[in-house]
């Protein structure tokens, strides 16, 4: 038996954990208003070279040709605008939770997605930054787990120090269960 | 018992002879030989409607042909006895090391620890001499697999004992004590009970209902025109006129009917023979038995092949029933473990996988009860999902067919058109049918569900190997409630779509629950 003395305390069922009630933390500001800014500049600089490959003096297209390269920059133009209105919209929206015991990740618009994270179920942890990301002080933290790479779990835009503190948790945690 | 001891010195006498480089016997040769022709004609497959191309040229010059194929033979010979003497292999304290590579030289070192399982194999032509194929297989890299093509059976047998015995002792496992007392039974006999073992009849009733007559026709489409043309040839030269038969203006539609249906049938015929032969080679002698600490399952008329499992990598169990199998009243029952991520698309896919064949009801609700004891799959009621899931196939794809169909048909051949309208009507009901079938099932261990459409599936999956869980839903679905929920665990992931938000919640928290409070792993 067991030395020390046996607890059985009352639990009310709103104190069972649930993803309901979870603590949504924002992202970074600067994640949303970085991505904001790429898109304008990615859809800005396609826009640029549809133009300048409809004034360029070179190769002129026949008549039914032209109507489907018109029809062809208005989608480009619609789906930039369209791109970029999401990510104002979109990007302020993503989230992220942490319990003692798992990592969500809330993000999406009208197409709604909560990823949760089982932190005994990680397999290794990376922290991503690419070069923009290291200019914001931003990183990427990915989680992997024996779900394959199709369930990479991933919180992006987190401030550096955040990431690697969410990191060292999820270090701790493990190793604590593995020693008891 | 003193048998078994002498022989288990003598075995460990044996191991130490593989502590030299060596290489393997060199009956060896034939299997590097043999593989080396089936990867390369394997992939032929591919290559065949270039090879169709080329046809006319080999009809032309057989005799340039019949040189070029024996070059490529002759090359082929050369690399596999390059590849021979290549290979060395030894064994030292637990660890396999392995060199191999003509032109690159590749060195491995697999430790015991690391091998996940062992599988042994018998090709026919190693019966003679009793040489067995040691395949290692590693956990998730699957760049460390390693064979060694031919070992006396015996040293194959000892040597896959001893790689389990060390895993058995790695600290990974959790020392609980029944499972040791297990391990200790094992090792003082090593004992296997027998938990299924399927008939020639059995098997032939699986070559039937698992059939891929639809797939093998798929393939042979390119094919077509040379196989008309032949089997034209071949029965006039029997003096049988066919195009006469099929010609709608010598024949009545009824007669042109029968003859199109029976030449179907014929070839039906056919493929279902060739199904059944490869389901009788495959799983001639097939026996499933339950070692201490492992699920093996031996079978093959052929070449024996041997899988083994530790039910702790188990991840669920699934029954498998396509529509012929319910005529039959039978069921395919699979163990399903963790998938390498990479071997998913391979053929390999299969090696790690336990399936049992065409199980009568009673015989898989036993397998299942074997496996997991507390399981209700054949006593819980499937909740239905909304009839919204029916939407996104109805209006993607079943809508747009239909009205582009009838737009583009009508005004040209409303014949044809009005025959379309019967075929839409069917997918329609299958389409409900697709929804009647998912359902979802929970109790305090474990979920089950089941989907298909015709054919069956069953999952049983216990919640606590739970991977990752996300919930998604779209604005339509959060004003009438409901959620998709999918689990993800180590040998695939379940969605359930369209089910009831609460539902979705419960489940997702209770699985997350499972997963975190049992402490047990998931491998």
């Amino acid at each position: 038996m067991d030395t020390t003395t046996f607890h059985n305390s009352p639990v009310q069922p709103e104190q069972l954990p649930d993803l309901q009630q979870l603590d949504w933390q924002p992202l970074s500001p600067r994640y949303s208003r970085l991505a904001l800014w790429l898109n304008s500049a990615t859809s800005l600089l396609l826009v640029l070279l549809a133009l300048a490959f409809w004034l360029q003096p070179f190769w002129q297209p026949s008549e039914p040709n032209q109507h489907i390269l018109l029809a062809f920059a208005g989608l480009l133009i619609a789906g930039s605008l369209w791109v970029t209105l999401y990510c104002y919209l979109a990007f302020p929206r993503k989230r992220y939770a942490l319990r003692e015991h798992d990592l969500s990740f809330h993000s999406g618009l009208w197409f709604e997605k909560s990823v949760t994270q089982p932190i005994l179920r990680i397999q290794h942890i990376e922290l991503k930054r690419g070069p923009i990301e290291r200019r914001a002080g931003l990183a990427t933290l990915q989680v992997f787990s024996a779900g394959g790479a199709l369930h990479t779990f991933e919180i992006p835009g987190l401030p550096l120090a955040e990431a690697k503190k969410i990191r060292q948790f999820i270090l701790q945690h493990k190793s604590s269960r593995q020693h008891d | 018992m003193t048998k078994q001891s002498v022989s288990s010195q003598a075995a460990t006498a044996q191991l130490q002879t593989l502590q030299q480089w060596q290489r393997v016997s060199p009956i060896a040769l034939l299997y590097f030989c043999l593989r080396l022709i089936k990867a390369v004609f394997g992939n032929m497959a591919y290559l065949a409607p270039t090879l169709l191309v080329f046809y006319q040229g080999i009809k032309r010059y057989p005799g340039y042909f019949a040189l070029a194929l024996l070059a490529i033979l002759a090359l082929l010979l050369t690399i596999a006895l390059l590849r021979y003497l290549a290979f060395r292999f030894r064994v030292t304290g637990e660890t396999v090391e392995i060199r191999s590579g003509v032109l690159r030289k590749k060195q491995l070192n697999l430790p015991f620890n690391r091998i996940q399982n062992v599988r042994l194999q018998q090709p026919l032509y190693y019966r003679p001499t009793g040489h067995l194929c040691l395949q290692l297989d590693t956990a998730g890299s699957n760049q460390q697999e390693a064979q060694l093509a031919a070992l006396p059976k015996a040293l194959a047998t000892e040597l896959q004992q001893a790689i389990y015995a060390v895993q058995q002792l790695s600290p990974h496992t959790p020392t609980d004590p029944e499972q040791h007392h297990q391990q200790n039974a094992a090792k003082a006999a090593n004992n296997e009970t027998l938990l299924c073992s399927r008939s020639v009849g059995d098997l032939v009733l699986y070559g039937i209902s698992n059939n891929r007559v639809m797939l093998a026709l798929g393939l042979a489409a390119p094919f077509y025109n040379q196989l008309t043309m032949i089997l034209g040839d071949l029965f006039k030269r029997l003096g049988l006129d066919i195009s006469h038969w099929f010609n709608p203006e010598q024949q009545s539609w009824l007669w042109l009917g029968l003859a199109v249906l029976a030449f179907t049938m014929l070839i039906m015929l056919l493929i279902t023979l060739f199904s059944i032969a490869a389901s009788v080679l495959s799983y001639y002698q097939f026996r499933l038995v339950r070692s201490a600490d492992r699920y093996v399952r031996r079978s093959g008329l052929l070449t024996r092949h041997e899988i083994s499992m530790k039910p702790s990598r188990l991840q669920w169990i699934r029954l498998q029933q396509d529509w012929l199998d319910k005529v039959f009243g039978r069921c395919n029952l699979r163990y399903e473990q963790v998938q390498a991520p990479m071997s998913a698309a391979q053929s390999h896919a299969e090696h790690g996988k336990i399936m049992v064949p065409a199980l009568p009801p009673s015989e898989a609700q036993q397998l299942l009860s074997e496996a997991y004891s507390d399981q209700q799959l054949p006593r819980v009621r499937f909740r239905p999902v909304n009839w919204r899931f029916v939407l996104p196939s109805l209006l993607l794809f079943w809508l747009p067919a239909l009205g582009i169909s009838q737009w583009a048909l009508r005004p040209d051949d409303a014949l044809l058109a009005n025959l379309l309208l019967p075929l839409f009507v069917l997918l329609l009901g299958l389409l409900l049918l697709r929804w009647r079938r998912f359902g979802y099932a929970t109790d305090d261990h474990y979920l089950y569900l089941r989907r298909g459409v015709i054919g069956v599936d069953y999952f049983c999956v216990p919640l606590y190997k739970l991977q990752q869980v996300s919930r998604q839903q779209h604005w339509l679905m959060r004003r009438a409630r409901l959620r998709h929920l999918q689990l993800v665990f180590a040998s695939g992931s379940l969605t359930i779509p369209y089910m009831p938000a609460e539902d979705a919640e419960q489940i997702a928290n209770d699985a997350l629950y499972q997963a975190q409070s049992s402490n047990k792993g998931w491998m």
